[in-house]
Parts: C-alpha cells; structure tokens; sequence
C-alpha cells in the first residue's frame, strides 16, 4: 500500500508512452537488431546452413532463406498483433499484452540470432553442434523482459468513484470507528496435470542431455517448475484498503483500492466456461479472475467496467466486509 | 478468517484479535501449518500498534496455538490443531438439537457458560 501510495505521489507515469515504447519500440529494435546481426554474419556461415537438429546432430540442410522464412512468418503472425495490440489496449489486457509482446519478440529475434550463431565460422552444417543453449537462453530471456515489460508498463491508473453501494449489496455490522481484515487462502489447484509435464519437461531433458551431451535443455523444466511454485498458497486478504490477492512470497501481488469498488457480490465460477481454464486469467470483458476450482467465489465489480473474480471459501463474508469497507471511502450521503 | 476490532468494547485490543484467531483455528478456517499474516501487516490493516498484535501472537504462542518464528512470522501450530473436526461436528449437533427443541441461541450460551450443577 505504502509504495503505491508513494508512487501515485511521484510524477505520474504516461501509460501510453510506455505501451509504446515496451510493446512496440522495444521489439521492433530487437527484431532490426537480430536482422542486422545475421547481414554481418552471412560471409562467415557455411553454405548450406544446418536447419534442423535430430538426436543424432544436425539433420536437414538449406540456404539461410530456410531459417529465416518460417521464424518470419511465425514471428510476423504473432508478434506483430502483439506490437499493435500493446500500442491499442487499454485497461484490463494491457500489461499482460505489453509483457507478451515484449517477451515473445525477445524470444523468437533470441533463437533466430542464437541457432545463426551456432553456426559462426563452422566448417561445414553438419559440423555445428546442438544449439541448446541458443533455444534455452531465449526463452528463459523472453520471460525476463515480458515480466520486466509488464511491470514497468505499470497499473492502471486510479480510477475512484463517489458513487454508493447499492443498497441491496450485503453488507456486514461493525461497530462505529471499528476495523476488521479477513483473510483466507485460495482453495489448491488440482496440480496433476501440471506436475506430470512438468516431470515430463525434466525427463526430456535429461535424455536429450544424455544423448546429445548437451544439458540446456533441462533450463525449460526448472523454469516452468519454478513458475508453478509461485502459483502455490495464494491469498485473499479484504481490509480497509481493499482487497489483495497475492503469492506463497507476498509477490505476485494484485491489489484492488476500496474507493474503486462499485459492488462486490458472491459468485458462482465455472472456470473453462467464464475463463477458459484455471489461474490467473482475463475472462470477458476486462475480468480478471484468479481461479483455482470450480465452484464459491467472490465477484468484485470496479470502476471502468472491470472486474475482479476470485475462487474462496466463505465467499458471503467476505463480500459483505468489502461492500461495507468500501462504502467507508464514499462520501456521507445527503439525508 | 476474520478479525473485528471495537476500540469501544472495551475489551483489551489484542484479546479481540486473539480470540478471532482461536476461533478461525477451531472452525477450521486457517489449516494447520497455515502462515499467519505478519504482525505489521495485520497492525496496519486494522490501524492498530504493531505491539498489539505481536501481544495476542505471543499470547497464542503460550496457549500452543500458534508457533512464531523470528522475522517469518507466525504459522497455526500442527500440534494444536489437531481434533477440533469433531467438536465442530458437536456443535453442529447442538445447534440443530436445539432449534428443534426451539432452544434459543442465548440460553443455549447460558447452558454452555454457566457452571453445571
């Protein structure tokens, strides 16, 4: 609370230069540099140039249009939405959109620069060795500057409203100059399916690490196992400044100001119906949902037409302690 | 879990969070080996001294409810908190026994307040 109080305090961040700047500028000057880079290096590549890589070492040889072509089609089909995308969205997706955009073009310019680089003074194609560093690197680069990206694009701007809660919200008594917090841990993910692929990633690459004596593979499986511990022991906590859902390490952390609290309600969530799985997710409309079963949830209505969905037990009490915590930031009524 | 404040019960401050506490253990709401929220955060959640809250934590502590650790802050003790889903169940039955009966929740209160003859 303290830092983004402070923060509001400190200039104002302009949003939109920084949509620019991070989702677009930015990969567009990685994509013009990898570009580049490949120019210089074309005299110092073999011809043929090695295209795709087996168990066994390189197995398919072309010219360089080989390689370049597909990473420009895929390259051009997904980043460049997500370069326009960042420049357009507003509110909900858009730092999710920034940080993809900015990650996903660091990746892909990353490994096209990484697998050309492999092949630096080589003598001939099938003389280049497995260019796991070149794929592990990018990705695990990629989803540094999109989480860079996505945090310095900042949260939205504070939206207040002085309009009151309606009077058939639920609401829970507490003393005049009274206080209270409640607090709950969101229900475990059923967490199968991403512990199989994950024991699936690792086992990839330890018989790639085997075979081909290359072990940058394994760097996917720790990443994503790591991931999958930040998404563990999330918590809802409702007080006099809102309501804040945030990670096992108090990070990642979402916080939504009572005074921009329009009604909260209790919910019931269908996750693959309203937002397409479990997690962190956009659902319709500028919903943000952190879901983690089907079933009892919360549903914070905000100003500019978002939302917020949590999945929690003892839903009703908590929706009662945000109406009447929020209607604390508006403005005594008339009569 | 939930914890209300009323600076004008006249009730000491941090026996009103410890007794939230107690209560969310034995419903159930906070699992054993739960992290409690630190003793800062709830301070300036319900703009109270931290002191307070750090006096109903160590009040817990000593009750072995809860276990604090130096600069982690506290977690529900998993030794404590071991056989309350049975004394839930028996107020569940209580309290059903009792409206059937059309026991009010006050003299049922009484009944479990007040010494038995």
């Amino acid at each position: 609370m303290t830092t983004e109080e402070s923060a509001a305090n400190a200039r104002p961040i302009n949003r939109r230069r920084r949509a620019v700047l991070l989702g677009a500028a930015l990969p567009a000057a990685e994509i013009g540099l990898a570009i580049a880079l490949i120019a210089a290096w074309i005299p110092r590549l073999p011809d043929p140039l090695a295209l795709h890589w087996g168990l066994d070492g390189v197995d398919r040889v072309g010219g360089l249009s080989g390689l370049l072509v597909p990473m420009v089609v895929v390259g051009a089909l997904l980043c460049l939405p997500l370069m326009v995308g960042s420049v357009l969205a507003r509110r909900g997706m858009r730092r999710g959109i920034i940080g993809l955009s900015a990650g996903m073009t660091t990746m892909f310019a990353g490994m096209t620069l990484g697998m050309v680089a492999v092949q630096l003074d080589a003598a001939d194609a099938y003389s280049v060795g497995q260019p796991g560093a070149a794929i592990a690197l990018p990705m695990l680069a990629g989803l540094a500057v999109g989480a860079i990206a996505a945090w310095l694009a900042g949260p939205d701007a504070p939206a207040p409203t002085v309009a009151p809660i309606p009077a058939d919200a639920a609401r829970m008594p507490l003393p005049t100059g009274g206080q209270a917090v409640w607090i709950r841990t969101l229900p475990t993910m059923p967490l199968l399916i991403p512990a199989v692929a994950v024991a699936g990633l690792l086992a990839l690459g330890i018989v790639l690490g085997i075979q081909t004596g290359s072990w940058w593979m394994l760097l996917p499986a720790i990443v994503v196992a790591l991931v999958l511990v930040l998404t563990l022991g999330w918590r809802a906590q409702v007080d006099r400044t809102g309501l804040t859902v945030r990670g096992l390490i108090g990070w990642p952390r979402f916080h939504l100001p009572a005074d921009e609290i329009v009604q909260a309600e209790v919910t019931e969530v269908n996750p693959v119906r309203e937002f397409g799985g479990l997690g962190v997710r956009a659902g319709h409309g500028n919903t943000l949902g952190f879901i983690t079963r089907k079933g009892e949830g919360i549903h914070v209505q905000r100003t500019q037409e978002r939302a917020v969905v949590v999945t929690i037990d003892d839903a009703a009490r908590a929706v009662a302690l945000l109406n009447t915590l929020a209607e604390r930031t508006r403005p005594p009524s008339a009569d | 879990m939930l914890i209300t404040i009323d600076a004008q019960s006249g009730r000491p401050l941090f026996e009103q969070i410890a007794a939230a506490v107690r209560l969310a253990v034995v419903r159930g709401e906070v699992a054993p080996g739960e992290r409690l929220p630190t003793a800062r955060d709830l301070a300036d959640s319900l703009e109270l001294n931290v002191n307070t809250v750090l006096h109903a934590y160590r009040e817990l502590r000593d009750e072995g409810l809860v276990e604090l650790h130096r600069g982690r802050g506290g977690r529900v003790s998993t030794k404590a908190a071991h056989d309350f889903e049975q004394l839930r169940n028996q107020v569940h039955a209580l309290r059903t026994e009792a409206s059937r009966l059309g026991v009010g929740t006050g003299t049922l209160a009484a009944l479990l307040t007040e010494d038995e003859r």
